[in-house]
């Protein structure tokens, strides 16, 4: 349109120029003549210059009229092409400012955005893009993207837009980068895809995470499963005679029964805890008597077994804050594990001590002891010791795993020291709510 | 009648199983971990073996593994597994003749099973050993 009207405004003065050369021939000597000359340098010197009408003699009426037009039509030519122009350099500056607040507005966003061409040499790419791919500012711009990735993806032609879907390695680190094709281009003329780059690597380890501990659980749910089928079915068959067999086989199943039901208690609790659901009723907690019960409760355990059992208590306990009910279990599993791993004739202590602002609940035993490069495990879900006679003794390998997660949940801690062959000492530490409220 | 080697870690599964196939007229071997379980085949003393796969000291997959490589035991195994497991380990034991039971089993169609692979060894295999 710009262009167009140029053209006329250029054809309408070389018009008007040809006309009046034209006059300069037949008038060369006249003064309308002379006057039009004069109008004429004005009009083409300044567009803007007075346009009142030429008050020509007679023998050049109708040149002035005509020309009057021609002038008319030149001005308004020039008046459209000035607006053309004006409106041309508002839509640049809008562009740029557009495209300058588009680029800042990409360069924000998390996700990493390239286009490339057809060869998969890039063409833009985002502030988030070189990050990801460990570029550089403007290092991305006419390499080739598919050097980035471990994968090979050399087959893919990026033009196969929306189909483009690959999740790979990248070459310089193990960061899982997904690449999705944006639909975005394929609407405009310009050969590119947009690809949109995602760090997958957290969301992936998380999946992976959830992976392993469904086959973990279904693993340990299974022996229990397993124990229970074969032993009902035993007694279904009616083929054992002998009394203390047949309960024998009965409590087998009991037994099992319970060890199901208690991983499915500590599966769901550790699994609510995890993902902060659980509810943590926080109150008061009587240190002394929360200690002095579960001791109680483990006592049979440890008569059964032939280990000592010991309290050791100062005469006076701080109160706690904290859930009663989830403090006992970390206990019972930290009191329960010691008797557990404690040959018959040995030795399991539980004392309290306040230091500072914090409580100390120490769980020491003369048992198998752990071993260097298994200390950190033992706290992990689902982990059991390779040792032969720890693997050979019941345990669903979530008690500690649970514990240490409930504990962190009241900010505290839990540590542990120990020996191979000598034993092993847990200590839970927990920071103490009330320091004016101490139980004798 | 058979002799058969058990491998088993689990106190109660290992009860079951061998009062079954003991009930069957078999000689059964009873080894906690897959350490064991190779000494018991080693010596000679193995028809079948009927092997978990999550034992301490050497697990099922490479106890199969040894004892195919030592062509042993004399007539096939038995592998107890979970289905989800199956396929993976099917996979890390291509070629070799074993039979998979999955958990959790019934002890009756356990010991059918048995019986049914040393009949079928017996008449039709002339090789003695687990892999093919």
């Amino acid at each position: 349109m710009l262009e167009s009207l140029t053209m006329l405004a250029g054809w309408v003065i070389a018009a008007a120029v040809g006309a009046t050369a034209g006059v300069l021939v037949m008038h060369v000597r006249g003064r309308p003549v002379r006057q039009v000359c004069q109008r004429l340098s004005r009009v083409s010197g300044d567009i803007q210059a007075d346009l009142a009408q030429l008050q020509l003699e007679d023998t050049c009426g109708q040149l002035g009229a005509a020309w009057n037009r021609l002038i008319e039509e030149v001005a308004a030519a020039r008046r459209d092409l000035e607006t053309l122009q004006i409106r041309q350099q508002a839509r640049e500056t809008l562009n740029n400012y557009e495209m300058k607040w588009f680029s800042q507005l990409l360069n924000q966003i998390p996700y990493g955005l390239i286009t490339v061409a057809d060869d998969w040499l890039i063409t833009y790419a985002n502030a988030a893009a070189e990050r990801m791919l460990g570029v550089s500012e403007g290092g991305l711009k006419g390499r080739k993207a598919t050097d980035f990735f471990a994968q090979d993806l050399s087959h893919i032609s990026p033009s196969a837009g929306i189909a483009i879907d690959q999740t790979s390695e990248l070459v310089s680190s193990p960061k899982l980068v997904r690449m999705t094709a944006v639909d975005a281009l394929s609407e405009t003329e310009r050969a590119e895809t947009a690809l949109l780059l995602q760090d997958v690597t957290q969301e992936r380890e998380r999946e992976a995470e959830r992976s392993n501990f469904l086959y973990h659980v279904t693993h340990e749910l299974r022996t229990p499963l397993t124990n229970i089928r074969a032993y009902a079915e035993t007694l279904s068959e009616g083929v054992l005679q002998d009394p203390d067999t047949l309960r024998e086989c009965y409590n087998v199943i009991v037994g099992e029964t319970q060890r199901l039901s208690r991983l499915v208690e500590d599966i769901l609790s550790l699994s609510q805890m995890e993902a902060g659901a659980a509810r943590i009723k926080m109150d008061d907690v009587n240190t002394s008597r929360l200690v002095r019960q579960i001791v109680e409760d483990m006592q049979a355990q440890a008569d059964e077994k032939g280990v000592e059992l010991i309290l050791s208590m100062p005469p006076k306990v701080p109160t706690i804050r904290g859930d009663k009910e989830r403090l006992a279990v970390v206990l019972t599993n930290i009191v329960g594990n010691a008797i557990k791993y404690t040959p018959g004739g040995g030795r399991v202590e539980v004392t309290c001590a306040q230091e500072s602002s914090r409580l100390h609940i120490k769980v020491a035993d003369t048992g198998l002891g752990i071993a260097p490069q298994e200390r950190e495990k033992v706290f992990e879900k689902f982990y059991r010791s390779t040792d032969e006679r720890v693997s050979g003794l019941p345990g669903t390998g979530l008690g500690l795993a649970l514990a240490m997660e409930i504990v962190r949940t009241h900010g505290g801690t839990i540590t542990l020291e120990s020996e191979v062959g000598k034993g092993s000492t847990f200590t839970v530490v927990l920071p103490i709510g009330n320091l004016a409220a101490i139980q004798t | 009648m058979a002799t058969i080697v058990l491998a088993e870690d689990d106190v109660h599964i290992m009860r079951v199983v061998s009062m079954w196939l003991k009930q069957h007229d078999h000689q059964v071997f009873e080894a906690p971990n897959g350490k064991r379980a190779l000494e018991l085949v080693r010596s000679g003393v193995c028809d079948v073996l009927v092997t978990d796969v999550n034992m301490p000291l050497m697990d099922g997959i490479e106890l199969v593994k040894t004892c195919a490589a030592e062509r042993l035991p004399r007539l096939g195994v038995v592998m107890l597994t979970s289905r989800c497991d199956q396929a993976d380990i099917v996979d890390s034991l291509q070629g070799l003749r074993v039979v998979f039971h999955p958990k959790p089993f019934s002890p009756s169609r356990l010991v059918k099973e048995v019986d049914e692979l040393i009949k079928r060894a017996t008449t039709s295999t002339p090789e003695p050993c687990a892999a093919r």
